[in-house]
């Protein structure tokens, strides 16, 4: 999968789970305020990322992800 | 709300529980209500979460259900008698929050699917 | 199972919304905590149920949930406002119920999206 094609994808099913509209997703936008996650809607995220992507977030790397371009790297580099 | 208790691996267990005559869910009709299939489940979801916490060498804390999604109930419900078996999946984990993925089912009928979420407490957190 | 007047009591039935008060003692705050009393998320759940049931005048049961988030706690003597948004399709009722703390509606305790036969 090109990096292209999975952020488009990723966008889909983040906007889909988290009901925000697609258009507030930008690449240096904070991904919990975007999508208004706590800690128990970030173990929602993580669990799409590993069953969409086949990616494993791992708790201690969370803090590094930030933004959605952060998300975007450490998913594609782990694909 | 759990006899048995059987570990596979870290991400998986199986659970039984036979309904006592006396099972504080049981209804008017002679069945278990919805809301008792769900405390089977959290109470599985703690053991397999107390099992590992002790395995890894920490304490077992308090826990709590923090959400419960795409639960689908089939009836009929189980009456006393009837033994429960649920298989346990960890879905993921991050921090002190734990996503289970859980079937139930009696006499290989499945009576409840759903997602839980299970907050345990930090340890030394106030009382 | 009945919870009301044994796990809760109704103050105040009006509308959409109901107020009651979680009762000080029951049982089930033996195992659930020693010591420390909270309400299991499970019974909440079934109050919620037993206020639909009152709402509607038939016994009911949960089809399916889609989502129930246990934001916060609920204890013995809490005094909170559940409030139900209820639509019949065919047999079955979908609900939407919140459940809040009485003087504030900030304070969410619980969040129910589920449908009812």
């Amino acid at each position: 999968m090109e990096k292209d094609e999975m952020i488009k994808k990723m966008v889909e099913i983040l906007a889909d789970e988290f009901e925000v509209d697609a258009e507030t997703i930008q690449p240096e936008a904070n991904i919990k305020e975007t999508m208004h996650l706590d800690s128990l809607s970030l173990v929602d995220m993580v669990a799409l990322v590993n069953e969409e992507f086949g990616v494993e977030i791992k708790t201690p790397d969370l803090p590094t992800i930030k933004t959605f371009t952060d998300l975007y790297d450490y998913v594609f580099t782990r694909m | 709300m759990v006899d048995g208790y059987f570990f596979e691996d870290d991400l998986h267990c199986r659970s039984e529980l036979t309904v006592a005559a006396d099972n504080m869910f049981l209804g008017e009709g002679g069945c278990v209500a919805e809301e008792g299939l769900l405390e089977h489940v959290a109470q599985t979801s703690a053991a397999h979460i107390g099992h590992i916490r002790k395995m890894e060498g920490q304490s077992v804390t308090l826990g709590y259900i923090g959400d419960i999604k795409r639960a689908v109930f089939t009836p009929p419900m189980p009456a006393a008698g009837d033994t429960l078996h649920t298989k346990l999946t960890v879905v993921s984990q991050v921090g002190n929050v734990t996503l289970v993925s859980a079937e139930t089912s009696v006499d290989a009928r499945v009576v409840l699917t759903c997602r839980m979420k299970l907050a345990n407490e930090n340890e030394g957190d106030a009382r | 199972m009945k919870l009301n007047g044994t796990l809760y009591q109704i103050l105040q039935d009006e509308g959409a919304a109901i107020t009651l008060q979680l009762c000080d003692s029951h049982p089930v705050y033996e195992g659930h905590f020693p010591g420390m009393p909270i309400t299991p998320g499970v019974l909440t759940l079934g109050m919620i149920r037993e206020c639909v049931e009152l709402r509607t005048g038939r016994a009911l049961r949960f089809s399916s949930i889609k989502s129930c988030r246990l934001a916060a706690m609920v204890r013995p003597g809490d005094v909170l406002k559940l409030t139900m948004d209820i639509t019949r399709e065919g047999d079955s009722l979908k609900v939407k119920a919140s459940l809040t703390g009485a003087e504030n509606e900030e304070d969410l305790r619980l969040q129910l999206d589920a449908e009812f036969l």
